[in-house]
């Protein structure tokens, strides 16, 4: 009798086992098509960087190993601290102005107005727009000779700029393109964001003796506090990483190297001077310092933000 | 404050009327219900009077101050919304305490205040968190200390008790009465459960489809409901509802419904009637007051048991009489088996009669209608 019973309970452990090997199988078997294009695409290629960035290389001769050379010799090249100016420059001007104008923007559109969906669409469209094509058609915008914003300027008796060409402008033209393109993307999210808050949050404030600011103040930005949570992480992401628009409207780093950002000297070391190894050891430091900031980020602000 | 008056209300949303010429006068200090059932425009009612929402046509009087215009951050009023809207980033003191920090109190003040209530409500243990880590019963409580903290004119309950666990229910229902009394607040409370309304108001007004059917207190509506709607919609169980026509005989008035039913109709009832044979009726009665008698041979009505419900500490006796159905409360000792034979008499001063086509009593007294008999409708 007893023995018939632990056959019994042997018998159904190694079922259990069995189905748990399969059900485990079937999961990771789900997985595979992402994982592989996480391993191949994202893995690898910074395991690469890590590696090639104690190297030199130029595609032609055999690779050197040099150890941290690559990186003295970084923190010793002028570019390198003009490129990191620059870059902050971008981020610093480019973040702001796109939060706060996203923002403004969705809150506009959170009003009950009619055709949102349309005005939705006009500001996604940029953001889905190939970078080359609209950072050619900003190229004729700024014109120096007859491109249209000279043209509109000279009624309000500005200009004529030099926009791109000139040093000062050079990177602040990149910017309000920039800024132009990426709106979208943020004011999609914080409209869904403030579509997000419960209305009867803003009756009981109103009835509680909120006037329209203060409800602003302690309703919709507490509570839209997650999404610019995140809209500001990766913004500063992506802002870091900026390099089409730099490379299309002001290519060799614009006037003076005024426009010179760090992809944009990586860029130049990997394919104009063919220093992978250097090129790699400047995409190491970017990572790490983006890294960094998003760790500050999170210890900072994550606190600040209500989760619901 | 406050009286309030709605004069003929009427609130639109685009094609649909949510409410429709509703009159009210609501008295100072006392419990008022509205009572009807869901999508019938009570939280729109409701939040017409916190000044949420303007009224399409009529006006909105506090006192002798007409409202219409007036924002809900000027009309202190509170509201606990149906759903509570606690600020669910803010802790329950901060919560409570918003209102009063809006009005630019000093800080020990708003501890004070916001103790005082927290204490009133008995949630002082509570006031460190966040709604998220309430339960229902809890956030309810913090949602009316935050309505009572600025010390309203004037109290707005939408559906107070519908998200709380039947036990929680009427442990709130009291506590609610008792917290009204306490601070002699007057008190509008929305409900779609008749049983709450007749137990925690003063004065009901029941509504069907944004029309007001009644308003009165809930002894007038039980004992004489103005219409079929408001006689079906109170009372537990339901009052029994019977089709049938007027029959004469020597000069006295019968209720026929069927073969096998016929009553006298007392000439109390049969005063308010047309005397035209035939004209169709119907005839309600509620269970309680219908009795069971063993002299059947005096008994107006017999009928065989159909069911036998039991209801704790009442008997519920259904008789069917062809495809009518009668049902009667007795006590849970009285000794009956289905399929038993009985007399049944009703206590024919506690009789209904409705107009069938209009839904109107046609017994009772005139003043049935009153809420809006002293204005003209627009
Ligand atoms: N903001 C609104 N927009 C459009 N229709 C509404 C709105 N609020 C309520 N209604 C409609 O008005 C009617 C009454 O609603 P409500 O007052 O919420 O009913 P109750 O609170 O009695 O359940 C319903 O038919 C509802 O669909
Ligand atoms: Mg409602």
């Amino acid at each position: 009798m007893q023995d018939a019973y632990t056959l019994e309970a042997k018998a159904k452990r190694r079922r259990a086992r069995k189905k748990a090997v399969q059900r485990a199988l079937v999961g990771y078997t789900f997985l595979t098509p992402a994982s592989a294009i996480m391993i191949f695409f994202i893995f690898i290629p910074v395991a690469m960087a890590f590696y090639l960035s104690l190297f030199e290389w130029d595609l032609i001769n055999p690779m050197r190993f040099v150890g941290l050379k690559n990186y003295a010799r970084i923190f010793k090249s002028q570019d390198f601290f003009i490129a990191v100016r620059n870059t902050f420059y971008f981020v610093g001007v480019q973040l702001p102005l796109d939060f706060c104008i996203s923002l403004g923007v969705a809150l506009l559109l959170n009003q009950k107005i009619r055709g949102l969906s349309f005005y939705r669409t006009v500001f996604f469209t940029p953001v889905v727009t190939a970078t080359v094509a609209v950072s050619a058609v900003w190229m004729w915008l700024y014109d120096p000779f007859d491109g249209l914003l000279n043209y509109l300027l000279s009624f309000v008796g500005l200009g004529p700029y030099r926009w791109l060409n000139d040093p000062k402008m050079a990177m602040l033209s990149v910017i309000i393109m920039s800024v132009w393109k990426g709106l979208g993307y943020n004011v999609v999210l914080f409209l869904a964001g403030l579509q997000n808050i419960d209305p009867s949050l803003y009756e009981a404030a109103a009835i509680d003796g909120a006037t329209p600011r203060q409800q602003f103040w302690y309703i919709t930005l507490p509570q839209l506090s997650p999404t610019m949570y995140f809209v500001l992480i990766m913004g500063v992401i992506n802002s870091f990483k900026v390099f089409t628009q730099i490379d299309v409207m002001t290519p060799g780093g614009g006037p003076l190297k005024s426009t010179l950002v760090i992809v944009y000297l990586i860029y130049q070391q990997a394919f104009n001077s063919f220093r992978f190894g250097e090129a790699s050891a400047l995409s190491v430091l970017l990572s790490l310092f983006i890294l960094l900031l998003t760790l500050l980020q999170r210890l900072f602000l994550e606190k600040r933000v209500h989760y619901n | 404050m406050a009286n309030v008056r709605l004069k003929n209300i009427t609130k639109r949303f685009g094609s649909v009327t949510a409410v429709n010429n509703v009159c009210l006068d609501i008295p100072h200090g006392k419990v008022t219900a509205l009572l009807g059932p869901s999508g019938c425009g009570k939280t729109t009612i409701l939040l017409m009077l916190a000044g949420i929402y303007k009224p399409t046509e009529g006006e909105i009087y506090f006192d002798d101050l007409q409202v219409n215009g007036i924002p809900p951050q000027l009309r202190n009023v509170g509201l606990v919304f149906q759903s509570y809207a606690l600020y669910p980033h803010m802790t329950a003191f901060e919560n409570i305490a918003f209102p009063l920090k809006l009005k630019k109190l000093p800080k020990a003040e708003i501890q004070k205040r916001v103790e005082e209530i927290a204490e009133v409500v008995q949630i002082g243990d509570l006031l460190d968190r966040k709604p998220g880590q309430m339960s229902g019963g809890q956030q309810q409580r913090v949602a009316l200390c935050r309505a009572l903290v600025k010390k309203p004119d004037l109290l707005l309950l939408d559906e107070p008790l519908s998200n709380l666990d039947a036990r929680l229910r009427l442990e709130t229902r009291a506590e609610i009465k008792r917290i009204q009394q306490e601070l002699g607040i007057t008190t509008i409370l929305v409900t779609h459960d008749q049983v709450e309304a007749v137990t925690m108001a003063d004065q009901v007004a029941v509504l069907k489809a944004g029309v007001l059917q009644q308003y009165g207190t809930p002894k007038e509506l039980l004992e004489q409901p103005a219409n079929l709607f408001v006689a079906s919609f109170l009372g537990d169980p339901p009052m029994n509802l019977l089709q049938g026509e007027l029959e004469y005989q020597e000069g006295r008035c019968y209720f026929r419904s069927g073969r096998s039913l016929r009553l006298p109709v007392p000439p109390l009832a049969a005063k308010g009637l047309q005397k035209s044979p035939g004209q169709k009726l119907i005839l309600g009665i509620r269970p309680e007051h219908l009795t069971i008698t063993w002299e059947r041979g005096r008994a107006p009505w017999r009928g065989k048991v159909f069911l036998v419900e039991f209801l704790g500490r009442d008997k519920l006796l259904d008789f069917r009489f062809g495809d009518q159905s009668l049902r009667v409360l007795v006590p849970a000792t009285f000794p009956v088996e289905r399929g038993e034979v009985l007399g049944i008499e009703p206590q024919v001063e506690h009789l209904h009669i409705f107009d069938p086509q209009t839904g109107l009593a046609l017994t009772g007294p005139p003043e049935g209608l009153r809420a809006c008999s002293d204005h003209e409708p627009a």
